[in-house]
């Protein structure tokens, strides 16, 4: 389920754009793929060289780590698929006949973002939808006006129901917030191996059992070789060895695989509050560390306990900075 | 490490001269740079023709010096050296095809005051209009086609050779007889306005030094790569300059990191504009004319050395100047890294270690050389040597870099190979003296590389004016990075001193650009392509 990993929803849509023509205010014909990259390209966001730029609207939302909207139009074509010149030859493949080329049916927005999240269930996706219409549907209702079905939204839980209709699966999530390594749990070598020999060496009992009954055993006397050694039974431990193993290491997949898909647990102080929070501290504790450069101890002792009060560094929402600046 | 079974054998007679070698290390301590603006492609290309022939190649003169023999036909070393290089706007003046100027890369096409921001020369502190008139895109920047350089040896009366005041008078005189064709352009800041004056600093016996106006002996440390020396000293010579493998060896770099159409270190022959033999053994450089605040720097050192001798209990000013310019550079003033001698006490050591001592000598000149070289930053990853931020650490991070740098030495170590692809050859020499009526003094800079964007711009980028990649957060280089307000330098501090690391601030902008371009420096088979105006790239 990577949609939620390490304590944060990854959210991923694909909304179909409108094709039909539009108009402008001004009565002007266009489309509403033009119109759309229009509103996106004008979308405020923080620049550290042109002062007067304003922070994203997703900066409202106090869940939001990043947002981002791109619009797909087709997948690129990359010619013909690669074949072998001889066999080409010999099954008389005409190089002429054009192949069929891939397509979108239309224009897609595509719209990521990632947010703090108790879990990757949909009600948690659906109150995170609903906290962005809430703070930004002027923004939302311009860009998703653009996109086929969105005429019907007009409420929060209408856009969350919106959101959740578009979304794909995200595949590929990716947040950084862990200094330390967590403490995951490991398995060991040794159970590895556990789950994937153990069928195999019950089939392998199995078999045996089948077909050399204990009682035709004329044990010890013949021992290690069982009293009816025969190449029709060593054929059957042999396929039950196989196919055991086979199963074996086939849960062995399933087992590692469903350990891998947890999600990995939420970094100490990794959401958005916490984050912000930490880069206030941080910025903060440098301008005291160099004010207080060769102070005594006493003075600096009682100078930190200032600093601490001031900052109070374990709540997020004590002295912080505002999201979506570079201060 | 493997050998690599066919050994570079470069051309020495297609590649210009100063690009293998530093012309200030043959003996050559003056400069003077001219640019020229094309008028017209016939006349320009007539211009280039006239000096083509003067122009100095990498073939090796007998030296006193470097022991590397001369081959069968003996070169006189020359007066004056010549060079020729051009920039984008210059080749296509001189009517180089379309087809071979769209295989220029981007950067170059772009020029230096296009890329401005991202090289950090468009800031509050240090504007594109402090740039000399000649250089400034609002004044006669846009001009500049043709860059000429002269170096000369120096004469017994301490002065140049006098035949580079010939060399200079030829270049006006072919100017003058273009009727217009070609202009020697104006406008460098100094005593000549139509050529950049050059000269290396002197030591206290009069001679030319390799120190620059902060007092640091510079060029120290640059790059070393396959088919740059005799194959015999190659590997001799790699020792600190080339390649290391993380456990202590070294190899010359690929010799496609500076030269075109050789294979480089990510083992390809990367794209060049057409013809091949067009790009084949030329490279680029960037000329960067830097300024120094001399004054300022050193009032700063002075306030800021005694708040560290405060701050590291150090015994007396002297220590705490030369270890805070230590410390901001990764080298003492002599040239003796801190990896080799961390604190004040050791450095002494190591010098009077090499200095005749009862009799012997501990290290001689060639141990020192070496020591100067052969170090890594992998039993310092904290920066308590040698902070993070000093301006070697940056600029050449050597070992640093190393993803598995904290694993024992071993054949899991990567060494150099993310710094591999951002070496650069500096070339270049100082401008002014300190006590400058007008201030105006500092070094003119030619980085040389294959690829500015991936070399020279990424350094200055991201790695002087910018420090994720040194654990510094925003803080530029210490010395010749952009300074803006509230910037500072942290130097950390060895724990068993039992002192607090401490926090330089208040740094100003030391280094201010003075103008410079980007050019593109063609082989002896590509300048004649462009003199006699047959580029062909179908």
């Amino acid at each position: 389920m990577p949609n939620f990993d390490a304590g944060h929803y990854f959210y991923t849509g694909l909304v179909p754009v409108d094709l039909r023509p539009t108009r402008r205010a001004d009565n002007s014909i266009t489309s509403h793929s033009h119109l759309l990259r229009e509103v996106l390209a004008e979308l405020p966001n923080f620049s550290a060289e042109d002062k007067a730029a304003r922070p994203s609207p997703f900066s409202r939302c106090r869940r939001t780590h990043f947002a981002r909207f791109a619009i797909i139009d087709d997948p690129a074509f990359n010619g013909r698929v690669q074949q072998d010149a001889i066999v080409a030859a010999v099954m008389r493949v005409d190089l002429l006949e054009h192949q069929p080329v891939d397509h979108l049916s239309r224009s897609w927005l595509v719209f990521v973002a990632d947010a703090d999240a108790a879990d990757g269930s949909d009600a948690s996706r659906d109150a995170w939808a609903r906290g962005l219409w809430d703070v930004m549907e002027p923004e939302l209702r311009a860009i998703f006006r653009h996109c086929l079905g969105f005429a019907k939204v007009d409420s929060a839980e209408a856009f969350a129901a919106y959101l959740a209709k578009a979304q794909i699966e995200t595949t590929m999530s990716f947040n950084d917030y862990w200094i330390d390594k967590p403490e995951l749990p490991l398995m060991s070598v040794p159970a590895m191996a556990a789950i994937a020999l153990i069928p195999a060496v019950l089939a392998v009992l199995a078999a045996a059992y089948l077909r050399w009954r204990p009682w035709h055993f004329d044990w010890p006397w013949h021992w290690p070789l069982p009293w009816h050694w025969d190449w029709c039974g060593i054929l059957l431990v042999l396929l039950a060895l196989l196919i055991g193993l086979a199963v074996g290491v086939w849960i062995l997949i399933r087992v590692i695989t469903a350990w891998g898909a947890r999600p990995y647990p939420a970094g100490p102080g990794s959401d958005l509050p916490g984050v912000l929070k930490s880069l206030f501290v941080q910025q903060q504790f440098t301008r005291f560390a160099i004010a207080q450069q060769g102070a005594s101890a006493a003075d600096l002792h009682a100078a930190f306990g200032r600093f601490i009060a001031e900052m109070r560094p374990e709540q997020a929402d004590g002295p912080t900075q505002s999201p979506g600046v570079v201060p | 490490m493997s050998r690599r079974p066919y050994p570079v054998d470069v051309e020495y007679a297609d590649i210009q001269g100063g690009i293998l070698t530093a012309y200030g290390r043959l003996g050559f301590p003056f400069g003077r740079f001219a640019l020229v603006c094309v008028h017209d492609a016939a006349g320009g290309r007539e211009f280039v023709e006239k000096l083509r022939n003067r122009v100095t190649t990498a073939v090796r003169w007998p030296s006193r010096k470097e022991n590397i023999a001369p081959g069968r036909l003996v070169i006189e070393r020359p007066p004056v050296t010549w060079n020729l290089a051009f920039t984008f706007r210059g080749l296509a003046a001189l009517g180089v095809p379309t087809r071979t100027l769209r295989g220029m890369p981007d950067e170059f096409m772009d020029s230096m005051a296009g890329r401005c921001k991202i090289i950090g020369d468009a800031t509050e502190e240090n504007p594109l209009a402090g740039w000399d008139r000649v250089w400034d895109p609002a004044g006669r920047g846009r001009d500049v086609h043709i860059l000429i350089l002269l170096n000369a040896q120096m004469g017994e009366d301490g002065r140049p050779l006098p035949e580079l005041d010939q060399a200079q008078a030829d270049v006006a005189k072919f100017c003058a007889e273009s009727e217009g064709r070609v202009e020697l352009l104006a406008g460098h800041r100094g005593a000549d306005e139509h050529w950049q004056q050059l000269e290396a600093l002197r030591d206290s016996n009069g001679l030319p030094c390799a120190k620059e106006h902060f007092g640091f002996t510079d060029a120290i440390s640059d790059p070393v790569f396959e088919g740059q020396y005799p194959k015999l000293q190659e590997n001799e010579r790699a020792v600190g300059s080339g390649a290391s493998d993380g456990a202590g060896n070294w190899r010359p770099l690929a010799a496609g990191e500076f030269l075109l159409g050789w294979p480089d270190e990510a083992q390809e022959i990367p794209g060049a504009a057409m013809p091949l033999d067009f790009s084949r053994n030329g490279t680029f450089i960037a000329y960067r004319k830097l300024h120094q605040d001399v004054a300022g720097f050193k009032a700063w050192i002075d306030k800021t050395a005694a708040g560290l001798q405060q701050a590291w209990k150090l015994p007396h000013f002297e220590a705490a100047r030369d270890t805070l310019l230590a410390k901001m550079a990764g080298r003492w003033l002599d040239g003796v890294p801190l990896e080799v001698a961390p604190d004040w006490y050791s450095w002494q050591t190591f010098n009077d270690e090499c200095k005749p001592k009862d009799g012997h000598v501990v290290r001689d000149d060639s141990a020192r050389a070496r020591a100067l070289v052969d170090f890594g930053y992998r039993d310092d990853r904290d920066g308590l040597k040698c902070p993070l931020g000093a301006h070697i650490r940056r600029s050449n991070t050597r070992d640093t870099l190393d993803p598995l740098g904290d694993k024992p030495k071993g054949s899991s170590r990567m060494g150099s190979a993310l710094n591999n692809r951002r070496r650069i050859l500096r070339r270049g020499l100082p401008y002014g003296h300190a006590d400058n009526e007008d201030g105006e003094h500092g070094i003119v800079m030619l980085v040389v590389c294959a690829s500015l964007q991936r070399q020279f711009e990424f350094v200055q980028q991201q790695w002087l004016n910018y420090g994720l990649d040194a654990d510094s957060g925003n803080d530029g280089c210490p010395l010749v990075g952009n300074h803006p307000k509230d910037a500072k330098f942290v130097i950390p501090a060895h724990p068993a001193a039992a002192v607090p690391p401490f926090i330089a601030t208040g740094l100003e902008q030391w280094v201010q650009t003075r103008g410079g371009d980007y050019f593109f420096v063609p082989s002896m088979t590509a300048l004649r392509m462009i003199g006699m105006g047959t580029v062909d790239p179908t």
